[in-house]
């Protein structure tokens, strides 16, 4: 850099001399020089550089073109599942709609059973409960039937004790007598 | 000395006496006298029962009447008609648990007219 600005200054001061390239401040050496490092400029870079560059821009823009591809597969593959997504979604809310109609119909087959049952055991229950009533009435009845013969045959043995006399026993003896000819 | 002679026999014998005749006092007597002699006393209510069905057999009976009251002697005679017999002796005996009418017990054979037996029947038909 100092040597540029050196050279810079000699150019100057050499412009102030004689000719015409001095007066536009061109200096030929400066200039050849110049040259000769931009060219081994450009070498360098076109040598150990821009290959590489190259090779980096071209990797990436392979990696963009893959990033793009894959982008454009992920796209299509999210767009895959998004309609596989609503296909299942559609499936499931059929079977959803299915499961939840199947158990409507089982569960309208089960109050039914359950109703079914529920009457068939009240009309046990009814029929065992007349059943019994009419055991009880039988009960109640042959009890009655007992009771009113042993009051009878009680009232009749105190009754017949005081009312019989001998004459009225006289009267029973010839009758059992008759009857038993 | 003879073997322990055989109730019925002692009763066919009894029997024999009686319908051949002999009286009743008599015989039962000599029943009586055997009886002591030969320590058998405890079997005198047995022997009774033997000489009545031995006498029943040959058509002299001995029926056991029971009535609430004394019999008339005209129902007497009825009721000595219900008993089949060449002889028929009535022991009659009054129980007032009969209530009415007359029980008539013979050997082998028993009329029941009391209405006893109609409670007692009556009281059958319970359920």
């Amino acid at each position: 850099m100092k040597e540029i600005l050196t050279n810079f200054g000699s150019a100057e001061a050499a412009a102030q001399e004689k000719d015409f390239f001095g007066a536009l401040g061109i200096d030929w050496q400066l200039l050849v020089i110049q040259t000769v490092a931009f060219l081994v400029l450009l070498w360098f870079l076109a040598k150990f550089v821009y290959p590489p560059l190259t090779r980096m821009l071209e990797k990436r823009d392979e990696a963009i073109e893959a990033g793009v591809k894959a982008a454009g597969e992920a796209e299509k593959k999210a767009v895959e599942a998004q309609e596989e997504t609503a296909k299942l979604l559609k499936k499931a809310r059929k079977e959803a709609s299915d499961i939840v109609a199947i158990a409507k119909d089982e569960a309208a087959a089960m109050a039914a059973s359950a109703d079914a049952k529920a009457k068939e055991r009240a009309e046990r229950l009814v029929a065992d409960a007349h059943s019994q009533v009419e055991k009880d009435v039988v009960a109640a009845r042959k009890m009655l039937h007992n009771e009113t013969i042993e009051l009878v045959a009680m009232a009749t043995e105190k009754v017949v004790g005081k009312a019989v006399n001998a004459k009225v026993d006289s009267d029973i003896i010839a009758s059992a007598v008759k009857d038993a000819r | 000395m003879a073997g322990r002679l055989t109730r019925r026999k002692i009763a066919v014998y009894a029997a024999d006496r009686i319908v051949g005749g002999v009286a009743v006092k008599t015989v039962l007597r000599d029943i009586a006298a055997y009886l002591v002699d030969a320590r058998r006393t405890r079997e005198t209510e047995l022997l009774v029962r033997e000489i009545e069905d031995v006498l029943a057999e040959k058509g002299v009976i001995i029926a056991d009447v029971a009535t609430a009251y004394p019999l008339s002697s005209s129902l007497r005679t009825e009721v000595g008609k219900l008993v089949d017999g060449k002889t028929v002796y009535l022991r009659e005996s009054i129980d007032e648990s009969v209530l009415g009418g007359v029980l008539v017990d013979i050997p082998g054979q028993r009329f029941d007219g009391t209405i006893r037996r109609k409670l007692t029947a009556l009281r059958a038909k319970q359920l």
